[in-house]
């Protein structure tokens, strides 16, 4: 029903919009821009149990088309099958868009973010399988008011509806439907403040079982901005309303909250951010806590994660899975350049669920009881699933054709088990990771990638020490052609994938510009991958990998 | 045969199209301090080389590197460039730090939902777009790999002549 709501809704918005445009302008000054993305994948995943065939090809092409203030854009999709998540075969995106001045009006599909999205972040990420993207219509409007025009204002409506699957249960589909706002004015130039208020009917399903809600969420921004400080503070506060069914015998309207503030200083050659979060969406005893509790974080609320994000394989590894339901902490990030050739780069950050629990039942059944304190900031006891880390790298450029750049990592990640302590995962890991880029014949480039990580891993129910080595070496050519070379080694003897060695080589070739075909060919050794401190396990995988990228702009 | 047929089908595309000359479409979006910037203004001081980053992507930054040297050569040439971060809700707040430690002048640009970025095809960062005066989509750019910085500045020189004639 509201496939077809969308459609009507979008096909009227198209003919009334072209309609008045074509009128109003009748010079048409038409533009098209392409772009595709082709994914082909023929191998093994492995994993301790079984080895099983892979295959994967997706094909999605994606053009938009430019006539006056209008933009069109259709996505195909073809997936045969997709690499994970749900096959999806034919139009998979369609939009109109109108844009004038300080007006802009979208039907169709789109994404979205309201401030630092404690109300409301809409993405996707292809690789988790993750889309939060809506169907249906957006307004949005900003303008300059004042005799300088130095008083600003941003509004957006949006109404729309969602499918969402769920990432870990492909199975899972939960179904959304929204009318959401937004605003921010700017009274003076160091000042914004703006609000959202969102409302959303939904079907969460539990097995077999779909509980119906209806949540609200109302939330206040402020930002300051003066010289080199900048501050930005948000709080969102939820209300949910569950529908009586045979898990929830009487209707429930528990509230929960969220809370984002930064802080930054900024002079020549120096940063410093401050991240603070303190997200209570849905406080909950150990045992209640479900991927599939109706009272969570929507999965369209998606606020900052507050913990580094790392673009190396081992440092990535191990990575925290950030619960917006209950989890407090801070990340402090400094950059510093204290000369033109050598930059430094800092960081620290300290997260864990708010409270401890104890069974107070004396008897055999299990009642969870939290202890009370004040949970403004995180604990790093173990009883309140800790995760903490310190990171620090130094870039230094020898000259211009030779960088290198050398890193400490320090991580602990607890995942408490209150029925069983002395099971709790705990992992501790320690990574040194090692760059160095070299360019000669002003062409021709080399560049060298070293991690050596130390891991404890307390569930290893043989050695829980272990370490791995990764090194990558790669030669480019400018401006087309790059071959690397990837291998990596540990001593761990409970590896999901049951090995200890993974090799691969790759091949990457850009035709122009902005055509790229990559090639590769061997192992990988898979883990743990997150987006936005969203995270799913990705199996290792041996094989062959195609990916075609084109932009016909 | 079917997936064969596609693949062919667009490597032969990739090859023979992949420099046809279309045009992107004119964009508003906020600096660091909050002011409105559109590309329209832009182009009218020259070409404008339009970088989409993120602060946890380190070719990006690399190619950021390049072209802020490039711009300090050419800026009085009329050559303009101007880097757009695509980082979202987790990494925004680091962004001014960032460019302030490194003593950047060039103008830097907010797409938090990535709108601007995916209208010009966009799949993932470094991705470029060089805008001539008149607006047109002059190149684009995927990637980035050392010893670009040769064909950046050839791109660039060749970009302000078309613009003079």
């Amino acid at each position: 029903m509201r496939k077809i709501t969308g459609a009507v809704l979008f096909l009227f918005v198209f003919c009334i919009s072209f309609s008045v445009s074509i009128m109003a302008q009748p010079k048409l000054n038409i533009k098209v821009s392409a772009s595709n993305l082709l994914r082909y994948g023929n191998g093994v995943e492995n994993s301790v149990t079984a080895d099983v065939t892979k295959k994967y090809f997706e094909e999605l092409g994606d053009v938009r088309l430019f006539v006056n203030d209008f933009t069109a854009g259709v996505r195909y999709e073809y997936d045969d099958p997709i690499e994970f998540g749900k096959s999806r075969k034919g139009i998979t995106r369609r939009f109109l868009e109108f844009k004038k001045d300080d007006f802009n009006v979208r039907a169709g599909n789109f994404y979205d973010i309201f401030a630092s999205g404690l109300t409301l972040n809409a993405f996707e990420s292809r690789p988790l399988g993750w889309n939060t993207e809506f169907d249906g219509a957006k307004i949005n409007y900003k303008h300059s008011f004042g005799k300088k025009g130095n008083i600003k204002f941003n509004g957006t409506l949006i109404a729309g509806g969602m499918d969402f699957v769920d990432i870990n249960d492909t199975s899972r589909t939960e179904t959304y439907s929204v009318r959401a706002g937004n605003f921010s004015i700017s009274p003076v130039k160091y000042i914004t403040l703006g609000g959202s208020y969102l409302y959303t009917d939904g079907k969460i399903p539990t097995g077999n079982l779909i509980t119906d809600i209806s949540a609200e969420i109302f939330e206040g921004n402020l930002g300051l901005n003066y010289k080199g400080f900048s501050l930005l503070f948000s709080y969102a506060n939820k209300v949910t309303i569950s529908q009586p069914n045979a898990i929830f015998t009487q209707s429930k309207a528990p509230r929960g909250d969220g809370a984002y503030g930064s802080i930054s200083y900024t002079t020549e050659g120096f940063g410093i951010t401050v991240d603070y979060k303190n997200y209570r969406f849905n406080l909950t005893t150990p045992d209640q806590r479900s991927a599939t509790d109706p009272f969570k974080a929507l999965p369209f609320q998606n606020a900052p994660s507050c913990i580094k994000v790392y673009s190396t394989t081992l440092l990535s590894r191990f990575p925290h899975n950030v619960d917006f339901n209950d989890e407090v902490g801070f990340q402090t990030d400094i950059f510093w350049s204290p000369t033109p050739k050598l930059s430094i780069n800092a960081n620290a950050s300290l997260t864990s669920r708010h409270y401890e629990y104890f069974d107070a039942d004396t008897t055999t059944l299990t009642r969870y009881e939290r202890i009370d304190r004040s949970a403004f900031l995180p604990s790093a006891d173990n009883k309140f699933s800790p995760y903490w880390e310190l990171f620090l790298e130094a870039e230094y450029y020898f000259n211009k054709n030779l960088k290198t750049k050398l890193g400490v990592s320090r991580k602990t990640n607890v995942l408490y088990s209150i029925i069983n302590p002395d099971a709790s995962d705990i992992i501790r890991t320690f990574t040194i990771p090692l760059e160095v880029q070299y360019t000669f014949s002003k062409i021709y480039g080399i560049k060298l990638n070293a991690e050596f990580q130390e891991a404890y891993n307390s569930l290893r129910a043989g050695d829980k020490n272990f370490w791995s080595q990764l090194t990558s070496l790669s030669i480019s050519r400018s401006p087309n052609l790059i071959i690397s070379g990837t291998a990596e080694f540990t001593n761990d003897e409970e590896d999901p994938s049951g090995k200890k060695r993974w090799i691969k080589g790759e091949v990457s070739y850009k035709f122009t510009s902005a055509n790229i075909i990559m090639l590769s060919y061997g192992a990988e050794r898979g883990g743990i991958q997150c987006t936005s401190g969203i995270c799913r396990y990705v199996n290792p995988f041996n094989g062959f990998r195609l990916t075609l990228i084109n932009n016909f702009n | 045969m079917k997936k064969l047929f596609i693949s062919v089908l667009f490597l032969f595309f990739s090859a023979v199209y992949g420099n046809i000359n279309a045009q992107g479409y004119d964009f508003d979006l906020n600096d660091l301090e909050g002011n409105s910037v559109k590309l329209s203004e832009l182009t009218k001081t020259g070409p404008v080389f339009v970088q989409f980053w993120a602060t946890w992507c380190v070719p990006c930054k690399e190619e950021m590197k390049v072209l802020n040297e490039l711009w300090n050569k050419y800026k009085d040439s009329g050559f303009v460039f101007v880097a757009v971060t695509i980082d979202d809700q987790k990494s925004v707040s680091k962004v001014k730090p960032f460019i302030e430690s490194k003593s950047y002048k060039f103008p830097v640009l907010f797409d938090t939902d990535k709108n601007v970025f995916s209208n010009f095809g966009g799949q993932d960062p470094p991705f470029s777009v060089f805008v001539d005066r008149t607006g047109n989509v002059y190149k684009t750019y995927s990637g980035y790999m050392q010893g670009d910085d040769a064909k950046l500045e050839g791109d660039i020189k060749e970009a302000l002549k078309i613009g003079k004639n």
